[in-house]
């Protein structure tokens, strides 16, 4: 009897396999993006969390010692402790074995100094005292340290905090973090303004040219050798490692163009025989030249002949058809290039340290002093500051948290928010462009 | 010896005391190796309206793209000839192109306005042509509109995208805006074949008053059309100009077989016999 039903043999028979690996696929990536935001989160939290504050007594060397410090880490066997640091931040590291404990305390008046510069202080004492009178309490400091009350950014009764007042102390410090400067123990805010200020400009750099260079691809070039050889040159230099266009920067920009600069000025100090914004700038557009091109010529090749034809029957020279007809119509590729562009420039660092960023810069690239965007100065970059972080702070275990905290910054600030500010003109330029195609 | 070389397309003295508009003598068209025109001879009166059939692909739209040089974009495309537009060598190198589209207007196949305003589509030539007063540009727009009879359909809608039109109105927004920089000539590349029947009345009730202005060179597959709107018509064959005679006498009494066969199996077939 002939009937219709069979019992599915093999994967693919069955019609619902590609949805359910699509689906899982769609869900992996999903979860590889979420564990990535939640290790950075994580970490970055170690940074702003207050640790609680332990008095220990502990033999070592058959002396008996005692110190009010942060315990910042614990295990079955020993104790990492941060002692007052009157001195440098992150120099007070000590780790105690357990074995060698005598007593662990945990007491309620414990208080921590957060100072201006980002060090901290432990002792114990009144939080009321110190709010009326700070220089009548002050803790006693070792010979030749001098601290006055204008030092003390705040003081933290740390180990009674409630979870709200944890949370308000968090988000103060992560503000801290994100606004404030190197100096106070730990700050990007001119390596956000140095990281923004920089992708700008290279958009500003990039897409002029980047957007001629495709019509004259796609328009003029046709198929002839020097065409060829440029699309394969295009297509070559999209995979080549930033770190060489770094290199190239170097030589180009920052040793010949710079350097002849400072001969022709005749300046004694380079100005412009250095690093700076504007060599990184255009570095940077180089770097994303073959992606703005590339998709451009893709917008420019989806716009109908019939409109060309239109155009160029009305009496329009090829020039006044391409800005009057193609490109309005191609505006939302020009923005998908410009999308890809700043992805692509927002995350590189390598070829940036050979070429202008650097771990200190003095001054911001952008102030209120004329000419207010000072291109040959030297600038800070987030993505420097994750590595600086990281590798070589003076803190060994605050630094590497403020990493993450930079990491999560760079990615949240610059990639989503850039990126999202770029797709959201696009969409409105895309249902400018759908009204005008009901 | 083929018929061509025989019996001449156009009877003499069929044009005689007309001036011309268009004129093409011993012109071939090679897109690369192939030839697409062969030796076409066709002449196009001043203020009539011109019909060119055959069936696809014999060569009509590449003749007609000759007249206002569209070929130049096609790459491998090479004219041969002498072609005159308005007594002017069209192929000359001081002909300049801009000025020569702007004299001979077009009207494509498919209508193809920009993703602007119905206003702005229709000022677009306007504008290449350097009018920038505010008051001109409203005065010659509503102009175009009303010779293209679409003024009143679109009159509270001059700002709406040109793409909400209708497909017979888009068409007519075209013609408007190669109205609009007043040509001498229009060029028509099967205009009606994407038109509903109501649309297609409309649009050749447009030509036939048009036919006061301007010299029409319309492309047609639609014999019927020919038959009504056009004054002269001229029948190709694989890149050639077969016969060129009065509309009547092409339908009614062809000189070439080529032409009955053609013209009456369409006929035949839009008749649904």
């Amino acid at each position: 009897m002939a009937t219709f039903a069979s019992l599915p043999r093999g994967l693919l028979r069955r019609g619902d396999t590609g949805l359910w690996l699509a689906a899982g696929a769609v869900g992996l990536s999903l979860l590889a993006l979420v564990a990535l935001l939640a290790v950075l989160l994580q970490q970055a939290l170690r940074a702003f969390t207050p640790a609680p504050v332990a008095e220990l007594r502990w033999n070592s060397g058959g002396a008996e010692h005692t110190l009010i410090a942060a315990v910042v880490e614990q295990d079955a066997r020993a104790l990492i402790v941060r002692g007052s640091e009157w001195q440098r931040r992150g120099a007070e590291y000590r780790r105690i074995a357990r074995a060698d404990l005598i007593q662990l305390d945990w007491p309620a008046d414990a208080l921590t100094l957060h100072l201006r510069d980002g060090r901290e202080l432990h002792l114990r004492g009144d939080a009321t005292a110190w709010r009326n009178s700070p220089l009548a309490v002050l803790p006693q400091a070792p010979a030749g340290v001098v601290l006055s009350a204008a030092d003390v950014e705040d003081v933290v009764a740390v180990n009674q905090l409630t979870t709200i007042r944890t949370m308000r102390l968090v988000l103060q410090r992560s503000w801290r973090f994100v606004a404030g400067a190197p100096d106070t123990g730990g700050g990007v805010y001119p390596a956000l303004v140095g990281t923004v200020v920089l992708v700008l400009l290279m958009s500003v750099l990039v897409m002029p040219l980047g957007v001629l260079l495709a019509l004259w691809l796609h328009e003029y070039a046709g198929s002839g050798r020097a065409a060829r050889v440029l699309r394969a040159a295009m297509a070559n230099l999209a995979g080549v490692p930033a770190v060489i266009y770094g290199l190239f920067g170097l030589v180009l920009f920052v040793n010949g163009v710079g350097g002849g600069l400072d001969a022709l000025l005749h300046s004694d100090v380079p100005r412009w025989g250095g690093g700076g914004l504007l060599w990184s700038s255009l570095t940077l557009a180089l770097l994303t030249l073959p992606v703005v091109v590339i998709a451009t010529e893709e917008g420019l090749a989806r716009v109908p002949s019939s409109l060309r034809q239109a155009a160029l029957a009305l009496g329009a020279t090829r020039a006044e058809m391409l800005w009057r007809v193609v490109l309005p119509v191609a505006r939302p590729a020009l923005l998908t290039a410009l999308i890809l562009a700043v992805a692509r420039a927002a995350g590189e660092v390598a070829p940036l340290m050979l070429v202008g960023a650097v771990k200190y810069a003095p001054s911001l690239p952008l102030d209120g002093e004329f000419p207010y965007l000072h291109v040959s100065r030297q600038f800070m970059h987030l993505g420097q500051s994750v590595y600086d972080l990281a590798l070589s702070g003076s803190d060994a275990l605050r630094d590497p948290a403020q990493a993450h905290a930079a990491a999560l910054l760079l990615l949240l600030i610059v990639v989503v928010g850039l990126n999202a500010a770029a797709i959201v003109v696009r969409n409105r330029l895309r249902e400018r462009a759908r009204e005008l195609a009901i | 010896m083929s018929a061509t070389d025989i019996v001449p397309a156009m009877p003499p003295g069929l044009l005689d005391g007309l001036d011309l508009a268009l004129e093409a003598r011993g012109m071939s068209l090679d897109y690369g190796q192939r030839r697409a025109l062969d030796a076409v001879d066709l002449q196009v009166p001043r203020q009539r309206v011109t019909a060119l059939i055959g069936s696809s692909g014999c060569g009509k739209s590449s003749l007609l793209r000759c007249f206002n040089r569209l070929n130049d974009e096609i790459a491998g495309c090479r004219v041969r000839g002498d072609v005159r537009v308005l007594g002017v060598d069209a192929y000359a190198d001081a002909t300049a192109l801009p000025e020569l589209r702007r004299r001979v207007g077009m009207v494509f196949q498919k209508p193809n306005p920009f993703p602007q305003s119905v206003a702005e589509n229709v000022a677009f030539g306007l504008r290449l042509a350097g009018i920038r007063s505010r008051l001109e540009l409203d005065d010659r727009v509503e102009a175009a509109l009303r010779a293209a009879a679409l003024w009143d359909e679109v009159r509270d809608r001059l700002g709406d995208s040109a793409l909400s039109l209708s497909a017979g109105q888009q068409q007519r927004l075209v013609i408007a805006r190669a109205l609009a920089v007043e040509p001498e000539v229009l060029l028509m590349d099967e205009p009606a074949s994407m038109l509903d029947p109501i649309s297609t009345l409309r649009f050749e009730e447009l030509v036939v008053a048009l036919r006061e202005r301007y010299s029409v060179l319309l492309v047609t597959h639609n014999m019927q059309q020919a038959a009504r709107v056009a004054d002269y018509t001229a029948f190709m064959q694989a890149g050639r100009l077969l016969e060129f005679d009065t509309t009547d006498r092409i339908f009614t009494n062809p000189r070439l077989r080529g032409t009955e066969d053609y013209i009456t199996g369409r006929m035949r077939e839009s008749a649904g016999l």
